[in-house]
């Protein structure tokens, strides 16, 4: 259902545009393709990732918003809940069930009614709230619970290199 | 390797998997059949066990026909939209009703915190099979073969997983009592009834009829050592249609 999945698609590039939420700009890259999506969030205030200005990418199935889109960082980031490679891993990004990292039961899920500015919002509380239950970068996690000075340097570091200093 | 691949390779592996083995089932059975002898039910279990041998023979004496829904997750839903939209295409004073509710039901929505322009296709999708359903020239079959439209159907299945989400919502106080295991009414929506394939239970069944201001029965059909037990939603009413109920499963029957 393509079609209504772009339909859906400009709905919320256009809700966006007009409420941009604080800290995040999104949108398609290229405006002949509304399935892949480039987004900008800044690093929240009092977290160690303050100052830092992430560049993400964002795919939508042609089922969006049956199914969730997967989402990756683009710039270099250290942190609990993102793999190595980039790829964010949260529990809005997935519908129940579909956990094998077993999320809290409680916390947000996808379901057809969340929407690219939730999924954003719960990456920057996930930027400053990291869920060390879900260790999609073990070195990370293990680092944020037994050395938070280092991981706070290291944070520090990804600041700069997103700024491109 | 290191442990975080390992892991992360585990999780894609049971992820692939999990989706084969959904693809397996999608392919094999419709969303929804087309009515079929209710003896084809028998065939299911051991000719030698009494227990289900026997309710199938009880279930022959008020029933004639089952329809067949997939078991995706959603089959309440689609069982419970198909026999809905069968019962309004033969009763215009409930299609007027229920057309009113459902086309209100949007405004209901965003009272309780919908985006307007996130549930606005879904309702549409609602309202245009609403439409058709009152066209003299909509058959049976082309109802079964809307329903069998995956899109349509699972745009339909969102819309009416919402107005379960809404009348458990807007009867929180109520419905706290009954949500084991999730600290509010809004948890156990956005978790239990909101996602596609989540299974329904009891619960569902009293917010979705306590929505729709619709009277249904269901009849359970389980390997327990006692007669088969009907159910009615609400208590005491008269039913409008009539669902099979097996364990984890719904299904649809006629007389």
């Amino acid at each position: 259902m393509a079609g209504s999945a772009l339909k859906r698609l400009m709905a919320e590039y256009k809700q966006l545009t007009l409420n941009p939420p604080e800290g995040i700009v999104a949108g398609p890259l290229d405006e002949e393709n509304f399935f892949e999506w480039e987004a900008l969030i800044c690093g929240p205030e009092g977290t160690p990732f303050e100052g830092g200005v992430f560049r993400t990418q964002l795919i939508f199935p042609s089922d969006y918003p049956l199914s969730p889109p997967k989402m990756r960082f683009l710039c270099e980031i250290f942190h609990p809940n993102i793999y190595p490679d980039g790829r964010v891993c949260i529990s809005i990004l997935h519908a129940p069930g579909d956990d094998p990292l077993g999320y809290e039961s409680s916390a947000e899920r996808w379901s057809p009614v969340q929407s690219v500015e939730k999924i954003l919002l719960s990456v920057v509380s996930m930027l400053a709230e990291p869920n060390d239950e879900s260790g999609a970068n073990v070195d990370a996690s293990k680092m944020w619970r037994e050395d938070r000075e280092e991981f706070n340097r290291v944070a520090k570091d990804c600041v700069r290199k997103s700024l491109g200093l | 390797m290191d442990a975080s691949t390992e892991a992360e390779n585990l999780d894609q592996k049971i992820m692939d998997q999990m989706e084969l083995i959904r693809k397996e089932i999608e392919e094999s059975v419709p969303l929804l059949s087309h009515k079929e002898d209710i003896a084809s039910l028998a065939k299911e279990y051991p000719p030698d066990d009494a227990i289900y041998q026997g309710k199938i023979r009880s279930l022959y004496s008020s029933y004639r026909w089952i329809r067949r829904t997939r078991r995706d997750g959603n089959c309440f839903y689609r069982a419970f939209g198909i026999s809905l939209m069968e019962m309004l295409k033969q009763n215009p004073d409930e299609y007027h009703r229920v057309y009113k509710v459902i086309e209100e039901s949007k405004d209901r929505l965003i009272e309780l915190g919908y985006q307007a322009f996130i549930i606005e296709d879904f309702h549409q999708t609602v309202l245009t099979l609403l439409k058709n359903v009152r066209k003299d020239d909509c058959t049976n079959d082309e109802l079964v073969e809307w329903f069998n439209d995956r899109d349509l159907s699972n745009y339909f299945v969102v819309y009416f997983r919402l107005l379960t989400s809404a009348h458990l919502k807007t009867n929180a106080e109520f419905f706290e009592n009954f949500i084991d295991g999730y600290q509010s009414v809004k948890d156990f929506c956005s978790y239990e009834v909101e996602p596609i394939g989540k299974e329904s239970d009891h619960i569902h069944a009293i917010a979705l009829t306590g929505f729709l201001n619709t009277a249904i029965e269901i009849v359970y059909l389980n390997h327990t050592d006692d007669d088969l037990s009907k159910h009615r939603f609400p208590e005491h009413s008269a039913p409008q249609f009539t669902l099979l109920y097996r364990p984890g499963h719904y299904d649809v029957l006629y007389k």
